[in-house]
Formats: structure tokens, sequence, C-alpha cells
């Protein structure tokens, strides 16, 4: 007697094996997936950094409920040299007490020799409502280079916070 | 061609095709021998896949809680082939919990935990290279599917579930390929990570299938191994990457052991020095995840089982010793190679935060040379000033400052014991936050933080805690119940104080078995070292006790008069638990959309119902265990409170807490578009 049960197991596992294995590169004309933007695809260049100028201070200014007003000294990067296309310079700063966690994203073109780059950081930043005061905050700078993600560099950095009054 | 030779021909190639059916099929059946020997039975594998397939609905590639990015820039260290963290994969920077900074590098922790995630990550980069990785994951799902009702249909002896469960595997399969997004670039030490701890979660609920099968009957161990799988913390801590299902698996295997040592049905190869080797390997090999956790485990069990062993010759205990240390081996050796101090793990390292601000700097470009290096120290407390470094012979004074720390350990280790005691009795409240009802206390716990936490106490996580809160009181009352009886029946009868004493030694010897005297030492002593520390901003479900909730659920199943119930309405609990799951939840969402109850506020709403269903089970439960009254509402409340408990964990998984893309494309269209209709109901 035919097993149908059986048959339609055995059917259904091999539909599963067969299309999960066209999916791959192996047959490589099947795709089920959208397009995927690789980061090698946005940033495949590679960095040489020379130094980096974090904010020697910085100041949030409370800005009405649950945002601070963002001043602080220039953010540098200078590369000594970008070989082979484009990089992602993100530059973040991390305030464990404010909760804020703000990173910004730029992409540096390539290739290109001793050039500085200065980031762009936002005006406002969202943050939770703390006593005014001295905080520590840390600041870092990471590289997408051929694809990869870097850390380059942290530093811990003074934040001055302010009721916005001044 | 002439005849012959196509006949020959066609006879060559039947002969291969049978031959690599018969290939095929002696793979199969070691395969199903090695599950069913894992599993226990059919059954056990039932409820293995059938809580794989559930947690797999809430599976999202992302990190929920911050100390993780070190375990899984640990897990791509150690793939790289070093223990030092040497790149940043994931989080803002080395600095983050969980990291350590000694001599000059990075280390992060719970290499074991690390190790056992490594095939599975390699088995991943492996899928990814050969299949797009989304569809191969959708994939499996469907064939848990067929493997589940392949199981189910066995076990009911109908192949129509065989074929429903093959239709419905390869229809959600061809749902899943629906447009689904790639898996997000990188996050396959993640995903394995989560993997592991999915099976671990599975595999909770069959051991407490197995326990309770051998301790009970089949009946009562379904019971029991379905609530800790789906309706218990422990469903929801399987489909995130920490250590959490990991510890509740090995607690609840190495009670299973020292059952299975205790009884005398136990299969030929497994003598009780054997299984009692087995538990005691378990427990080293869990140090090398989390040193604390396996102290808490060793001791009671050294306190309970060597005295009740049914043999403790010298060769038993060379066994079982031996069988210990050499499961600490990988423990050991890799504190060595840290902090040149074999038993010193990370977790009592200096943190990152110690390391010198252009520490990163270093490290990234540092070019790999073997093991840590240098001296240096670097305010560790003179961990790991050792090294692999200075005069004489290296492990000698490896050994020695190992022997030199103990002292200062041990007190450290014992003191976290002792202030356990110490913060309960001095602040009885926080037993109240952090075991019953917790809403609107968090907030004083985290003073920089306007956000609510979501911070579930014991009670609201799990509502059959209230059934096994009842048992002791049911204990005590019954007690006093036969106590009057026999005064009754006794009156005027001299009273034998010396027949009274033997009473009561034979009564309390038979009070627990081995098995729950290990659980419930183990679960205090938990509780001891976490207490001081509870509640935490965000501690959801109350993380750290994840290995208490099976244990509740065992000690119910476990007790006579509420098991023997339980077994008896079994139809009544899982048609609660239905009716509470597939009507509770859509209703519970309709209600969030009617009266626009935000998250804080859905919250809220599950964790008072669960309070109450808590609650009632409570009274229920010394109802049923004493007078033996209220069986059926004993039952339902059951149901409903394990259906409370999972309707907590779908909505948590599905609705609440997004971190990451879901894995099975069906469930983020589904998510995505339920978030999407409440947004704009609350706009």
């Amino acid at each position: 007697m035919t097993d149908r049960a059986g048959l339609l197991a055995r059917g259904a596992v091999a539909l599963v094996l067969l299309v999960t294995v066209a999916s791959g590169p192996i047959l490589g004309s099947v795709s089920f997936t959208e397009q995927r933007v690789t980061a090698m695809d946005v940033a495949p260049g590679n960095a040489t950094v020379d130094s980096i100028d974090f904010p020697s201070n910085v100041t949030l200014a409370l800005d009405g409920d649950g945002r601070y007003r963002y001043s602080g000294t220039p953010i540098r990067v200078s590369f000594e040299r970008i070989a082979g296309g484009d990089v992602q310079l993100t530059y973040g700063l991390l305030v464990p007490a404010l909760n804020v966690s703000q990173s910004v994203t730029q992409i540096v073109s390539g290739p290109t020799t001793d050039e500085t780059v200065t980031v762009e950081y936002y005006s406002y930043v969202p943050g939770n409502r703390a006593t005014p005061g001295r905080y520590e905050a840390t600041a870092y700078v990471s590289l997408i280079e051929e694809g990869e993600n870097e850390l380059v560099a942290r530093q811990t950095v003074p934040v001055e916070v302010t009721n916005g009054t001044r | 061609m002439a005849p012959a030779e196509n006949r020959l021909g066609k006879e060559e190639s039947s002969g291969a095709i049978a031959g690599l059916a018969g290939v095929t099929g002696a793979a199969r059946r070691h395969l199903d021998r090695l599950f069913l020997w894992f599993v226990g039975d059919r059954t056990g594998g039932a409820l293995f896949l059938g809580a794989l397939l559930v947690y797999a609905l809430g599976w999202q590639a992302g990190i929920v809680i911050v100390d993780t990015y070190a375990v899984a820039n640990g897990l791509v260290a150690v793939a790289d082939g070093h223990l030092f963290v040497e790149r940043v994969a994931f989080g803002p920077g080395f600095d983050t919990p969980g990291m350590h900074y000694v001599n000059g590098r990075f280390y992060a922790r719970n290499y074991g935990q690390i190790v056992a995630a490594l095939p599975l990550y390699w088995f991943l980069e492996g899928l990814d290279a050969v299949t797009e990785l989304r569809v191969a994951i959708a994939g499996l799902w469907s064939l848990c599917l067929v493997a589940f009702a392949g199981t189910l249909a066995s076990l009911r002896d109908d192949r129509r579930v065989l074929a429903a469960g093959a239709l419905v595997g390869a229809a959600v399969f061809l749902a899943n390929l629906w447009a689904p997004t790639p898996v997000p670039d990188g996050t396959t030490p993640i995903l394995a990570l989560q993997i592991l701890s999915m099976l671990a979660a599975a595999l909770c609920g069959v051991v407490t299938y197995r326990l309770l099968r051998r301790a009970r009957t089949r009946r009562v161990g379904v019971l029991g191994g379905a609530l800790v799988a789906v309706a218990t913390p422990v469903a929801y801590w399987a489909a995130i990457p920490k250590r959490h299902t990991l510890s509740t698996a090995v607690v609840l295997a190495v009670a299973y052991l020292l059952y299975r040592s205790r009884t005398a049905d136990r299969a030929t190869p497994y003598d009780p020095t054997t299984l009692r080797a087995g538990m005691y390997a378990l427990v080293g090999l869990f140090a090398w995840v989390h040193a604390p956790i396996a102290l808490t485990l060793c001791l009671p069990l050294a306190l309970i089982d060597v005295p009740t062993a049914p043999s403790n010759t010298p060769r038993d205990l060379a066994v079982v010793g031996t069988a210990f240390l050499v499961a600490l081996i990988p423990f050991f050796l890799t504190n060595y190679l840290i902090s040149g101090n074999p038993v010193e793990a990370p977790r009592l390292l200096p943190d990152a935060g110690t390391a010198p601000a252009d520490a990163t700097v270093s490290a990234g470009g540092a070019t790999s040379s073997g093991p840590t290096s240098g001296g240096a120290g670097g305010g560790g407390g003179g961990a790991g000033a050792t090294g692999e470094t200075g005069p004489g012979i290296p492990f000698v004074s490896a050994l020695l400052a190992a022997v030199s720390s103990l002292t200062p350990m041990l007190d450290r280790v014992f003191g976290v014991y002792v202030d356990g005691a110490l913060s309960v009795v001095a602040e009885p409240g926080r037993l109240y936050r952090v075991g019953f009802v917790s809403t609107g206390e968090v907030r004083q716990t985290a003073p920089g933080s306007i956000e609510r936490a979501a911070s579930f106490s014991m009670l609201e996580s799990l509502p059959l805690l209230g059934a096994a809160l009842a048992l002791p009181v049911a204990f005590v009352l019954a007690g006093i119940g036969n106590r009057v009886r026999s005064r009754d029946s006794s009156a005027g009868a001299a009273v034998e104080w010396r027949a009274t004493l033997d009473r009561v030694r034979r009564r309390i010897g038979g009070l627990f078995t081995p098995t729950e005297a290990f659980l419930l030492a183990f679960s205090a002593l938990l509780a001891l070292v976490y207490l001081p520390r509870l509640p935490t901003h965000g501690q959801m479900t109350v993380r750290y006790l994840t290995p208490l909730y099976p244990v509740a659920v065992y000690l119910v199943c476990q007790h006579e008069q509420v098991g023997t119930v339980l077994a008896n309405r079994l139809r009544t609990v899982a048609y609660a638990f239905e009716s509470t799951v597939l009507l509770g939840v859509p209703t519970f969402v309709a209600a969030m959309l009617w009266f626009e109850l935000g998250g804080a506020g859905g919250f809220d709403v599950v964790a008072g119902v669960a309070v109450a269903v808590g609650i009632a089970l409570f009274a229920s439960t010394v109802l049923v265990a004493t007078v033996k009254g209220g069986e059926r509402l004993f039952a339902v409340l059951v149901g409903v409170a394990a259906g409370t408990a999972t309707g907590f964990v779908l909505l948590s998984q599905l609705i609440f807490f997004h971190y990451g893309i879901h894995l099975l494309p069906v469930v983020q269209v589904l998510t995505e578009t339920i978030r999407t209709v409440l947004v704009r109901m609350a706009v």
C-alpha cells in the first residue's frame, strides 16, 4: 500500500532542500531575497589614521524634555592615506548617566593622502533628564574599511550638563 | 548497444541506488537512535522539537542586553583562534560590561558558552556560504515541523498527522520565500549563541519530562515538560543570546542524573557511579560557563549526594572525583592562559574600564602572538601578575598563585551567601519586590533613567509559582490536621516522647528525596547569591533566578496529591491553557488598542493579571492539597496560569520587544503589521 503521508513528507523535505540549495551561490541564478548591499559596496577602501582630535570638552544644555543642545570643540580625524576607494567614518558619544548614545556616520572619499575630516556632529541629542553637573562620557571613532568595521580609538571625555537657562 | 549490456547497466545503477539507500537508511537509524538517547523517547522528542518551533517564532537577530557584546566578541575571537578579543565586531567598543582587561589585552567571559556555540557558528557560516541564510533558516524551521509531525504521528499512530505537518511545513516555507530580507551581515556569532540558548531551553523541557516520567508518571512528565518549555521564563530567554537557559538545563540535568543514580530502574550501562560521575562532570564543565553558579551547584550536590549514595567505596569516589577534575580542565586551562592563575575566572578579573584610554588602539593593532604576556598587572589586585613570564617553572608559579589566591577568593565566594542571608533579614521588603510585585519599584534603582524598566517579579513572570508557594502551607496545615486527629483518638494516653521523636525523624527523612533536597538547597543558595543585587533596572523576569522556575514546576508536579489531580485532569489544563493563549492574547492586543495602552501600561496589566491568577492558584492549591476540594477549578487555574505566562512570552517576543529582524520572514511581516497598527491607533 502506498504510504501517502510518507510521500508527502518526503516531498516537503525535498522541496525545502532543493529551494534552499538553489538560493545559494551554487546555482547562482535564483534569488529569493531582496538585493543585499554589503559594507564592502559602501566602503571598499582602506585607511591609515594619523591622528584624532577628540573634543576636549562637551557641553550638553537641556533644551526641552528629553533633548540636549550639543556644543563642543571640533572633532577632527586626520588620515595619512586612504587607498582603494571610500571608507566610512563613524564618531560616537556615549554618556551613560544621560542614556545618550548617538553616533554620526559619514563617507570619506578615497583614494587620497593627508586628508583631515571634521566630523559634523548633531546640534541636538536625545537623552534622559539629569542633575546639572559634570559627567563622564566615552567618545569613539570607528572606520569601515574593506567592508570590515574597526574601532580605531576611544577616549574618556568630560561632559558638562547644564539646565540650559544660562 | 546490445540488450545484455543495457540490462547490465540497469542492474549496476539499481545496485548503486540500493547501496545509497542502504547507507542513507543506516545513517538515519543511527541519527534516530542518537536523538532518542538524547531526548529519552518519542514523547521527549516531540517536546524538544515542539519547543524549538515555538522559540523560533520569537527569534530576532540582535542583542538585547549589553553584556552580550562581550560574549559575542569573544566568540569571534575564539573563532579567529585566540582567547583575547582583538576586534570589536559588536557593540560600541571594548569597554562593555562583561569584558575584562588583563596584561594589555581584552578578554570576554563565559568561555564554555562560547566554545559550545562554536560548532553552531561554523555550521551557520557553512550554510551562509552555500545558501541564502534567511532561506536556510526558514527551511530548517519547516524541516523541524515535519520531524515534529512525524514524531507525533508515531506517538498517536496516525499518519494523517504527518501528512498535515508536511503540508503545513511546505506551505509555511513557501510563504517565507515571499521577499525575505537577508540576514544582516556579520550576525552569525549572535545567531549561533541564540541557537545554543534555544537548544538548551528545549532541553529544559525534555529533562523535566524525563525526570517526572520516572518520578511520577508519563502524563505528569508531559505536563511538567510542556510547562517548563513554553510556560516559564525559560521560553522568554530561549532566543536571547545569554547563559540563563544553559544554566537551567545544567541544573535540571544534574537533578535528573542524581535521581537516576538513586533508583533501581537504571539502564544497564549506567551504574550509579557512572551517573554520579556524569553529574559532577556537568558541574565541572559548567564552571567554564559561570563559575559562581557551578560552585552553588556543587556545594549542595556534594552535601546531598555523598551521604545518600548507594555506595561510597574508594573506587566510587575516585571515579566521581576524577570525572569532576577532568571536566574542570578546560576551565583551569582557560584561566591559566588568560590570567596565569588556573582558579581565577575572567569574571574575577579587572573590568575593561580599567584599561588605559589608548588600549583599544594598541589592542586593535596588535599582532597575535600567543596568550598573555608581560607582568604589568594593571590594577587588578594582583590578578594575572604572574602570567607566563618571570623566572622559575611557569606552571609551578601559577599553581602557587592559585593556592595563595584561594583564601581571599573563598572568602569572597562564601561571603556572597552570608551577604545574601543578611540582606534578606535586614530588608525583607526586597523579597516582596523580587518575588511578588515589582511594579513601580524599579525606577528607584536607576536614578539616571526616565524610562520605566520592563521588570517582572517572579510571580508576575510565572503565576504557577502561586501553586509552588502553597505547598509548604498545605504541608503545615495537613500536619496540624493530623496532629489534631491523633490527639482526639489518643486522648488520655501517655505521650511517649521517644516514639514522637522517631516519628519526626522518619518524617523529615521521608519529606524530601535527595533530588528534591538538592533542588531546594540549590534554589536557596542561588537566591542568596543574587538577592542583594535585586531588583535591578530591567531585570526582566528576574533573569538571574531563571533556574528556580522549572524547579517550582517540578515540585508542583511531583507533589503526590497535586500531581495526581493534574494528571487526571490533563485535558482540562490543556483546554484552559489553549483558551487563555488563543483568546487571551488577541483580546489583550484589542484592549491595548481600545484603551490606548502603551508598552508600559500593557506590561502593568499583564503583571496584574499574573499576580491575580497566582494568588487564586495559591488558594486553590492549598484546598486541593489539604481537603482535596475544588480539583476542577484547580486544573483550570493551572491552565490559565500557564497560558498567562505563555501569552506574556508571545506578547514580549512578537510585539513589545523589537531588537532585530525576525528570522522567520512570515513572523516579521506579522509583527510589523501589528506594531504598525498599534502605532497608528496610538497616534
